[in-house]
């Protein structure tokens, strides 16, 4: 009786340490965020299934942790669409740009959806169509850029979903607490937001947040309205970029936004030159600033040694964004569903207003 | 004052610098806090396991080379970078690649950390953890001279990130760097890592590819090397353990430092690099 009992004993307390060594307190939900940098805009994009961390879909429309504004909410809901502002606007472009709704808890809306956009190499003649239409009726009205209204700064986060939606609270008490405290100041820049989420991600070094972001806001402070892109991994490195993506099947979007964007840079379309360059150095980094370029000096914090945004049109960003995602749905199985492009604009084409729009493309649903 | 240029280490500077501070301003005070200065490691939160150090060392550690393989988290990670003393001054000589696993994370790392204009510390190991504690030593060294008016040494600074790394032994951070400037007493190298181990010396190589650039300072460095000569060492060490150690390339990014504070010299493809080391090195067999 009394063996017996010290044997329960001893398999209860060899259950609780194995147990105890077990604690795997983590999921992979799956998903896959990106977001690209260009002169006048920045693009955040996010799909929007949702797995059980194995072959299982828990969602097909989760859009709650993935992009949420890091600002406070009031001063995001005073801005406007183009879409909403003026009907012309949507006629011009090829995509179906409809407003940006935002949850009570920040997060962005899923759309609700008319018409499906496609994005194809028919889409990309007419886009450039339509751009040089756009360029001359911008040259006629051109009137000072109104710096009034404040864009939000956007995070989009994948991974485990939970740690995302508690870094998203976590994230957004903070700022709140900073506009309670310092109620004068105006919205967090968008590499204030960039240095928080760093200090937020890192505080939790001990049991990380599982949750890889991008950054992606427009940079008021010294380039007027220049789109900023930070990537970060889950435990608070980061850096600028001008196109950046995680979650999973980053390994795969990855390489193809870099040949996408690499290519309407530079207008490039033979291979064969953006294989092997046109020098006899062989392979050069597209992105890379040479040195000579770069600011030399004492004081200050220099810029780092690659372009920081894109140079095509936020058309084409949208565009290559889309079949990037495209291509990875077809062969990573946790992205798919639907794919979700938040765009902010410093200018948009109409009126020089900067406005926030939001764009779907349907992607695999099996 | 606090417009957009509000920055959170401003916040920081002005307001948390006394550990009751910090205890009494939980999360959402708005003024998010660097873990206290006197580095009281229960400060971040653990793991509710027995031994949450051993748990965040055998989960979250991200070492140099491949030993986080078997982790679920992987960090970026993986290096080569130099720096050594000669009669000119110092060279700081590093690559740019960040990878997780076999995946480049990113091609133009800064692993060059500019803590003010005579201070310059290089990153090895967890971007993360570097980034993070080098930056919080700007922020201690900045501290210092506003309370005692003058510069910090090199000594000192390098003594105040030990004593943080040795704090947090055994927690499974990761942090092999360079503290390097120029005092009142000339030109200074320091090599800290994530043990506390602190050391000072001439030459230093930290990571995956350290031991190939080992090779090639040992065999070129002298101490009367002159500055162009010096530059030549020091990309010509990392462009060799850039091509021999797959986890280090990219960009070459070379600082100089001299009495009136750090320079930056280049930015070097390293892949240039070879195509025209390959043409001297076919120059010199023909002649």
């Amino acid at each position: 009786m009394l063996s017996s009992a010290s044997l329960t004993v001893l398999i209860y307390s060899a259950t609780a340490i194995s147990s105890a060594q077990k604690f795997d307190p983590y999921q992979l939900n799956g998903g896959l965020v990106a977001a690209v940098a260009g002169k006048d805009y920045v693009l955040i994009a996010s799909d929007t299934r949702m797995t059980d961390g194995g072959y299982g879909i828990n969602s097909r429309k989760y859009l709650n942790g993935r992009i949420w504004s890091a600002s406070s909410s009031s001063s995001s809901s005073l801005l406007q669409s183009s879409a909403e502002r003026s009907a012309t606007d949507e006629s011009r472009t090829s995509f179906d740009l409809m407003p940006a709704k935002w949850e009570p808890d920040g997060s962005l809306a899923l759309p609700t959806r008319t018409r499906w956009n496609h994005s194809s190499k028919a889409t990309r003649i007419l886009v450039g169509e339509q751009q040089k239409a756009s360029g001359r009726s911008h040259l006629l009205d051109d009137t000072s850029p109104n710096t009034q209204t404040q864009l939000p700064v956007l995070i989009g986060s994948a991974g485990c979903a939970s740690d995302c939606e508690s870094l998203k609270r976590r994230v957004r008490l903070e700022l709140d607490a900073l506009e309670c405290n310092f109620p004068t100041s105006s919205i967090l820049g968008v590499q204030s937001v960039a240095n928080l989420l760093q200090q937020v991600l890192y505080g939790r070094r001990g049991l990380p947040f599982y949750s890889f972001c991008v950054v992606a806001g427009i940079d008021n402070r010294d380039s007027h309205g220049e789109g900023a892109v930070y990537v970060y991994d889950a435990i608070g490195s980061f850096e600028r970029v001008a196109v950046g993506c995680s979650g999973t099947g980053r390994e795969l979007l990855q390489p193809i936004l870099d040949r996408l964007f690499s290519e309407s840079s530079r207008g490039i379309k033979d291979v064969q030159t953006i294989l092997y360059g046109s020098s006899s150095s062989g392979h050069h980094d597209i992105m890379s600033i040479p040195a000579v370029e770069q600011r030399h000096g004492v004081a200050g914090s220099l810029r780092p040694p690659v372009r920081t945004t894109v140079n095509c049109t936020w058309q084409e960003a949208v565009d290559n964004v889309a079949r990037g995602f495209q291509a990875v749905a077809e062969r990573e199985i946790s992205v798919g569903d639907e794919l979700v492009v938040c765009l902010l604009r410093s200018r948009s084409d109409e009126r020089n207003d900067p406005s926030v729009d939001v764009i779907s493309f349907k992607l695999k649903k099996h | 004052m606090f417009g957009t240029d509000l920055t959170i280490d401003q916040d920081i500077l002005s307001i948390g610098s006394s550990k009751h501070d910090a205890k009494s301003r939980p999360i959402g005070s708005g003024c998010l806090h660097a873990p206290p200065l006197d580095l009281n490691p229960t400060s971040f939160p653990l793991a509710p396991c027995p031994d949450p150090a051993s748990f965040t060392r055998s989960n979250f550690a991200s070492a140099c080379g491949n030993s986080d393989s078997h982790q679920q988290v992987k960090f970026a990670k993986g290096t080569t970078t130099l720096a050594f003393k000669f009669d000119g001054g110092i060279i700081v000589s590093v690559d740019s690649r960040s990878t997780m696993g076999a995946y480049i994370a990113s091609g133009t790392v800064k692993k060059v950390i500019e803590i003010n204009p005579f201070l310059l510390g290089t990153m090895a190991g967890g971007a993360a953890d570097c980034s993070f504690w080098e930056r919080n030593l700007g922020m201690q060294c900045r501290m210092y001279e506003l309370r005692n008016k003058k510069r910090i040494s090199v000594a000192s600074a390098s003594k105040l990130l030990a004593n943080t790394m040795s704090s947090y032994r055994g927690y499974g951070l990761s942090m092999g760097t360079m503290i390097t400037g120029w005092d009142e007493t000339g030109p200074q190298l320091y090599y800290v890592d994530d043990d506390g181990t602190r050391l000072h010396g001439r030459y230093f190589s930290v990571g995956s590819g350290s031991t190939y650039a080992y090779g090639v300072l040992d065999t070129y460095y002298r101490p009367d090397l002159t500055v162009e000569e010096a530059i030549d060492l020091g990309k010509r060490a990392i462009y060799h353990a850039c091509h021999r150690d797959a986890m280090s390339g990219s960009i070459n990014n070379l600082y100089h430092v001299t009495k009136d504070g750090w320079v930056k010299i280049h930015a070097i493809d390293v892949n240039d690099m070879h195509y025209e080391f390959l043409e001297e090195k076919a120059n010199a067999m023909s002649s």
